[in-house]
C-alpha cells in the first residue's frame, strides 16, 4: 500500500483530491493511504512520523513556500517523489519550482484524470 | 668713480619713485619717495663736491646732513601707514631726532665724539624701530609680500649701517674716512636698491613674484573636491584671498534680483564677525558707486565721504579702508569682492591683480560645480524615473501573477468537481452526483465572480472609466442596509455589532458606497474572532463625513499599514491570513479616492483595527423632509400582501425579506426556480420577486411558466437580479425590473402600487386644495392609480373630514383663502384623532426659506403644485400607505 501526503491549505482543494482518489478505478490508487496537511509545518511533522511515497505539494502555503520543503527533501537519499500542485504558472515561478527539485508539476486547475495519471506514474517510480 | 656711479644710481631710484608717485598720487608712493630723498641729497652733495673739488657752502652741507638725519623718521612714517605706531613713540623719536640735529648743527667743528654718538644714537634707534615694525609686518604676510617686507627691513638696517660708517669715518682719521665714505655710499646704494625692489620692483621681477603667489593661491583654490557647491567655491575663494593678501576681511557680494545686494561669502580676521547680509537698503547702485572710486576708500573721512556700502562694511569689520574689485560670478551674475583693512595694504595693486585672477579661477570652478550639480540632478532624476518604471512594471507583473493565482484557485474546485461529476454513473441523460460537489462548484463560481468583478472594477478605476453618479446618501440608512445583508455572517460568529451613526449624509454613488461599506464590514467580520465586536460610527467634520469601522480583531502591524491597501497583499502572519481575494481593500481605497475622499487605517497588532473613510458631507443637500427610512425590523406577517421571493442567493433573499417584512408584507423564500414555481402554485402570492441566475430553472424559465398558467398569470412579477436586461424581462411580462443591489424604497413603492391584497382597502387620501382645477386633476390621477380619494376645497372642511375618517395621507395646498395650510397643519396636530396623519404639502415654487423651516417636521414632504398630478404623488401615497399599515400593525401588536 502506498502513502501519499497532500500538502494543501485550501480545504476545498483537499476535499477535491480526496474525492478524486475515492472515485479512482485504478487498484494502485485505490489502495493509497492519503495523509493531509494544511500547512508546511504539519507536512514536516507528518514526514517525520512516517515516510511517504509521493507528496502532492501546494506552493503557496500560509506559513511559507512549499518549494522549501521540496528543496530540503532533494538532498535526502530515498526521498519521496514531489509533485507540485500550483496555481502559479508564470515562467519564473515554474523555473523556481524546477530548481527546487520537484519531480513533476500539475497546474491548477486540474481535472480528475490529470491528477490520477500523474499520481499513478509517480507511484510506480 | 664710485661716488659718481652711486650718485647716479641713487638718483635713478629716487626719480623712479617720484615718477610712480606722480602717476598714482598714492600717499603710500609719496612716503616711499620721501625715504629716498635723503640718500639722493647725500650722494648728489658728494658728487658736486667731487666735481667742484671744493667743499660746498656750509648751509647746503648742513641741510643735507639734517635731511639725512631725518630719514629714519620718514621710514617710521611709511611704517605707520602699514600698521599702528603709537603716537607717543612717533613724537618722542621725532623730538629726539630734531633735538640731536639742532645740537649737532650748533656744536663747534670738528664734532667731538659725544655729538657724533648723540646723532648716530637717535638715528640708529629710530631706524631700527622702523625696520623692526616692517619685520613684524612681514610676519603677517606670506609669500612674496613677506619677502618684500623683509627686504625693506633689511634695506632699513643697511641704511643704519651706512650711517654708522659715516659717523665712524667722521670720528676716525681722514685716511680711514677716505675709503669708509665711498663704502658707506655703496651700502646706501644697496639699501636704496633694496627699497626699490621691495616697494617698486621692476615689471619683470613683479611678474616673477606674482607668478609664484598666483600659482600657490590657485593651487590652494583648486584643492577643492570636485563635488562642491558654488557657495563652497566662493567661500574658498574669499578664504584664499584673505590668506594671500593678509587683508583684515574679505566679502563677496553679488547683485540679486531687484538690484538688491546679496553676500555670497565672507571671511574676516578671527575674533571679528560679519553680518550675514548687506543692509537691505543697499543696492547695486551703491556697489557701482564704490567700484567707481577705483582705489581704496577711507571710511569715516570727513573730507571725502565714502560710499554707503564702504561705510557699512567698514563699520561691520572695524576697518578703515575698503577696496572694491568688480568680479563676475558667472556669465550673467555681477558682483564684487571687497577687501577691508584697518591699515593700508602695502601692495594694493598686486593684491588686486591677484584677486582678479583668483576671481576668474573661482568663477570657472563655480561654473563647473553648477554644471556638475545639474548633471548630478539630471542623473538622479533619471535614476528615479527608471526606478519608478521598474517598480511599476514589477507591480504589474506581480499583479498579473497574483491574479492568475487567485483565479485558478476557485477554478480548480469548479473544474475538479465538475470533472468528477462527469465520471459519475449515468442514469439515462442524468447523473446522480453528491450534493456537496454542486455546492462546492457553486460557491467557487461565486467566489470567482467576486474576483472578476473586483478586477474589472479595479481596471475601471485604473483607466479612469469608473462611472460615478454621486448623490446625497443618508448614512444611517445605507449602514443599516449593508449590516442587514451581512447579518448571517455576524450571527454565525456571534459578533456584537454596535452602530452609532447620526443622521448625516454623504455625497456618493449609492452602488459604490454600499460596495465600500460592504468591503470594510466583510473585512471586519473576517478578522474578528468569534464573540468579538464591530463598531460603526460616523461624525461630520469640516465638510466631510468620517465613517469608522472598528473591530476587536487581530489588528495590523504598523509596518503593514500601507500594504493592506495594495492589490493581493494579505498581511500578518500566516495563521492570521484569511481567505479572500486580496483585492477588497485595494478596490475600496480606489473607490473612496474616486469619490474625492480618503481612507486611513489605525491599528496595532492585537488591538483591533479601525478603518476611517472620509467622504464629502451632503447633509445640507438632503431634502428637508424626505420620507425617513422605514425601520428595518418590524412585525412580520402583517396583511399588506403576500410576496414570494425566488432567489438561490440566500443572503440576497434574506435582505429582501427583511425589508418586505418590515414594510408589512408576508414573505416566503424559494431557493430555486422549481421550488419557486411549486410555492407559487401552492401559495398564490400577491407578488413575486424573481432572480434570473439560478441553478436548474432560471428566472426566464420561471416567468414563462408563470405567465402560461392560471391563476398565476395575474401575479405581478418583479425581477431582482444582477443581470441588467430589463428589455428581456419586460417582454416576458414582468411588471418591473430591478438590478441588484435593489433600491429598496423604489421596490416598496412599486409593490405598494401593484399589490392589492385581497380583503384590504385601497389607500385613502384626502386632497385639500382651493384651486378647482388642480384638485380635480390630482383627484383623477390618484383614482386612476386605484386610490380612494376624498377632496375638499377649504381648511375647516378638511379638518372635519379628517376627524371622521382615518386617511393614509392628506395632500394639502399651503395657500388657502380662509385657513392657510399652516393653520390646517396646526389643527391636525392639535387633535389626537388626526395627529400623526402624514401630510404632503403642495407648494408654490417661490416657497420662502422661513416657510420651509416652519414645515420641517410637520409634513412628510413637499411637492410643487405644478407636479401634483405626477407619478411622484402616487409614490408618496404608496409610502404613506405602507407607513400607515405598519403603524396599524404595531398598534394591533400592542393591544394583543
Amino acid at each position: 500500500m502506498s502513502k501519499v501526503l497532500l500538502v494543501e491549505d485550501e480545504e476545498l482543494n483537499r476535499v477535491l483530491v480526496r474525492a478524486i482518489l475515492a472515485r479512482a478505478t485504478d487498484d494502485v490508487i485505490r489502495e493509497v493511504e492519503l495523509v493531509e496537511a494544511g500547512s508546511l509545518q504539519r507536512a514536516r511533522d507528518a514526514l517525520t512520523e512516517s515516510p511517504v511515497d509521493v507528496i502532492l505539494l501546494d506552493v503557496n502555503l500560509p506559513d511559507g513556500n512549499g518549494l522549501s520543503l521540496a528543496a530540503d527533501l532533494s538532498t535526502q537519499p530515498d526521498r519521496p517523489q514531489v509533485i507540485a500542485l500550483t496555481a502559479s504558472v508564470l515562467p519564473h515561478e515554474r523555473a523556481a519550482a524546477m530548481s527546487a527539485g520537484c519531480d513533476a508539476f500539475l497546474d491548477k486547475p486540474y481535472g480528475a484524470q490529470d491528477l490520477l495519471k500523474i499520481l499513478a506514474r509517480h507511484l510506480a517510480l | 668713480m664710485i661716488t659718481l656711479v652711486t650718485a647716479l644710481l641713487v638718483t635713478a631710484v629716487f626719480l623712479r619713485a617720484l615718477g610712480g608717485y606722480l602717476a598714482t598720487r598714492d600717499p603710500m608712493q609719496r612716503a616711499i619717495t620721501l625715504i629716498f630723498l635723503p640718500p639722493v641729497a647725500v650722494c648728489v652733495n658728494a658728487l658736486v663736491r667731487q666735481i667742484l673739488g671744493a667743499p660746498l657752502p656750509t648751509a647746503v652741507s648742513a641741510s643735507t646732513t639734517a635731511l639725512l638725519m631725518l630719514q629714519p623718521y620718514l621710514t617710521l612714517r611709511l611704517t605707520a601707514r602699514l600698521r599702528h605706531v603709537p603716537t607717543w613713540l612717533d613724537r618722542t623719536l621725532l623730538i629726539s631726532l630734531v633735538a640731536s640735529i639742532v645740537a649737532v648743527a650748533a656744536a663747534p667743528r670738528p664734532l667731538n665724539v659725544g655729538y657724533l654718538l648723540l646723532a648716530s644714537g637717535t638715528f640708529t634707534v629710530t631706524e631700527v624701530i622702523a625696520g623692526t615694525y616692517l619685520l613684524i609686518g612681514a610676519q603677517r604676510r606670506s609669500g612674496a609680500a613677506r619677502a618684500r617686507l623683509r627686504l625693506a627691513a633689511v634695506a632699513t638696517y643697511a641704511f643704519v649701517a651706512m650711517m654708522l660708517m659715516l659717523y665712524t669715518g667722521a670720528a676716525l682719521s681722514p685716511s680711514t674716512r677716505s675709503w669708509l665714505a665711498p663704502a658707506g655710499r655703496v651700502v646706501a646704494l644697496v639699501s636704496a636698491v633694496g627699497y626699490l625692489i621691495a616697494f617698486m620692483p621692476p615689471a619683470w621681477l613683479r611678474r616673477v613674484m606674482s607668478a609664484t603667489v598666483w600659482y600657490e593661491a590657485t593651487e590652494d583654490l583648486q584643492r577643492l573636491p570636485s563635488a562642491v557647491s558654488t557657495a563652497q567655491v566662493w567661500r574658498r575663494f574669499v578664504q584664499v584671498v584673505h590668506e594671500t593678501t593678509g587683508t583684515d576681511a574679505v566679502v563677496l557680494v553679488r547683485t540679486a534680483r531687484g538690484g538688491r545686494l546679496e553676500q555670497v561669502a565672507a571671511v574676516c580676521r578671527s575674533g571679528a564677525s560679519l553680518p550675514h547680509d548687506p543692509m537691505p537698503e543697499l543696492t547695486d547702485k551703491d556697489l557701482a558707486l564704490l567700484l567707481a572710486a577705483r582705489q581704496p576708500v577711507t571710511a569715516g573721512s570727513t573730507r571725502r565721504p565714502a560710499p554707503a556700502l564702504a561705510t557699512y562694511y567698514a563699520q561691520a569689520t572695524g576697518a578703515r579702508l575698503v577696496t572694491a574689485l568688480e568680479l563676475s560670478l558667472s556669465a550673467d551674475e555681477c558682483g564684487a569682492v571687497l577687501l577691508m583693512d584697518r591699515y593700508q595694504a602695502l601692495f594694493t595693486t598686486d593684491d588686486l591683480r591677484l584677486t582678479a585672477v583668483l576671481g576668474g579661477q573661482a568663477q570657472a570652478l563655480a561654473e563647473r560645480s553648477t554644471t556638475l550639480a545639474e548633471q548630478r540632478r539630471l542623473s538622479e532624476q533619471l535614476a528615479e524615473s527608471v526606478d519608478a518604471l521598474t517598480h511599476a512594471s514589477q507591480a504589474k507583473s506581480d499583479f498579473l501573477a497574483g491574479m492568475s493565482h487567485e483565479l485558478r484557485t476557485p477554478l480548480n474546485a469548479i473544474i475538479g468537481f465538475s470533472d468528477l461529476m462527469r465520471a459519475e454513473h449515468p442514469d439515462g441523460d442524468r447523473r446522480t452526483v453528491p450534493a456537496d460537489w454542486v455546492d462546492h462548484i457553486h460557491n467557487s463560481g461565486r467566489h470567482l465572480l467576486g474576483l472578476i468583478n473586483d478586477i474589472l472594477d479595479l481596471a475601471k478605476v485604473e483607466a479612469g472609466r469608473l462611472e460615478l453618479n454621486p448623490e446625497p446618501l443618508a448614512l444611517d440608512v445605507a449602514v443599516h442596509e449593508v449590516i442587514t445583508g451581512l447579518r448571517p455572517l455576524t450571527d454565525r460568529k456571534g459578533l456584537e455589532v454596535v452602530i452609532d451613526v447620526p443622521q448625516v449624509a454623504v455625497r456618493a454613488d449609492p452602488l459604490r458606497f454600499r460596495q465600500i461599506l460592504d468591503n470594510l464590514l466583510s473585512n471586519a467580520i473576517k478578522f474578528t474572532p468569534e464573540g468579538g465586536r464591530i463598531a460603526l460610527s460616523a461624525a461630520g467634520e469640516a465638510g466631510e463625513v468620517a465613517l469608522s469601522v472598528a473591530d476587536s480583531g487581530v489588528g495590523i502591524a504598523a509596518e503593514d499599514h500601507a500594504r493592506v491597501f495594495e492589490e493581493f497583499q494579505q498581511v500578518g502572519s500566516a495563521a492570521q491570513r484569511q481567505a479572500g481575494t486580496g483585492l477588497g481593500l485595494a478596490l475600496t481605497r480606489r473607490l473612496v479616492e474616486a469619490h474625492g475622499g480618503s481612507i486611513v487605517l489605525q491599528s496595532e497588532l492585537g488591538e483591533g483595527s479601525r478603518f476611517t473613510v472620509r467622504l464629502p458631507d451632503a447633509t445640507a443637500e438632503m431634502p428637508a423632509a424626505a420620507p425617513t427610512a422605514l425601520p428595518v425590523t418590524g412585525p412580520v406577517g402583517a396583511a399588506r400582501g403576500r410576496v414570494l421571493i425566488i432567489d438561490d442567493d440566500a443572503r440576497a433573499a434574506e435582505l429582501l425579506m427583511t425589508y418586505l417584512a418590515a414594510a408589512g408584507y408576508q414573505v416566503r423564500v424559494a431557493p430555486g426556480g422549481e421550488e419557486g414555481l411549486a410555492a407559487a402554485r401552492a401559495w398564490v402570492p400577491d407578488a413575486i420577486l424573481l432572480d434570473v441566475v439560478m441553478p436548474g430553472l432560471d428566472g426566464w424559465d420561471v416567468i414563462r411558466e408563470l405567465k402560461h398558467e392560471d391563476p398565476l398569470r395575474g401575479i405581478p412579477v418583479f425581477f431582482a437580479t444582477i443581470i441588467d436586461d430589463r428589455k428581456a424581462g419586460m417582454s416576458l411580462g414582468a411588471t418591473d425590473f430591478f438590478v441588484k443591489p435593489v433600491d429598496h424604497d423604489l421596490l416598496l413603492a412599486q409593490l405598494a402600487r401593484h399589490v392589492v391584497p385581497a380583503g384590504n382597502d385601497a389607500a385613502s387620501v384626502l386632497v385639500v386644495d382651493r384651486d378647482d382645477q388642480t384638485r380635480r386633476v390630482v383627484e383623477q390621477h390618484l383614482r386612476d392609480g386605484g386610490i380612494d380619494v376624498v377632496a375638499c376645497d377649504d381648511g375647516p372642511e378638511g379638518l372635519r373630514l379628517s376627524r371622521d375618517r382615518r386617511f393614509d395621507l392628506i395632500i394639502c395646498d399651503l395657500q388657502m383663502a380662509d385657513v392657510d395650510g399652516f393653520a390646517l397643519l396646526a389643527g391636525l396636530e392639535g387633535d389626537p384623532a388626526t395627529r400623526g396623519i402624514p401630510v404632503l404639502a403642495l407648494t408654490e415654487p417661490d416657497l420662502s426659506d422661513a416657510d420651509r423651516v416652519r414645515l420641517t417636521g410637520k409634513v412628510i414632504g413637499t411637492m410643487p403644485r405644478s407636479a401634483a398630478a405626477s407619478d411622484g404623488v402616487r409614490e408618496w401615497v404608496d409610502l404613506a400607505a405602507v407607513a400607515s399599515t405598519l403603524s396599524d400593525a404595531r398598534g394591533n401588536g400592542a393591544q394583543q
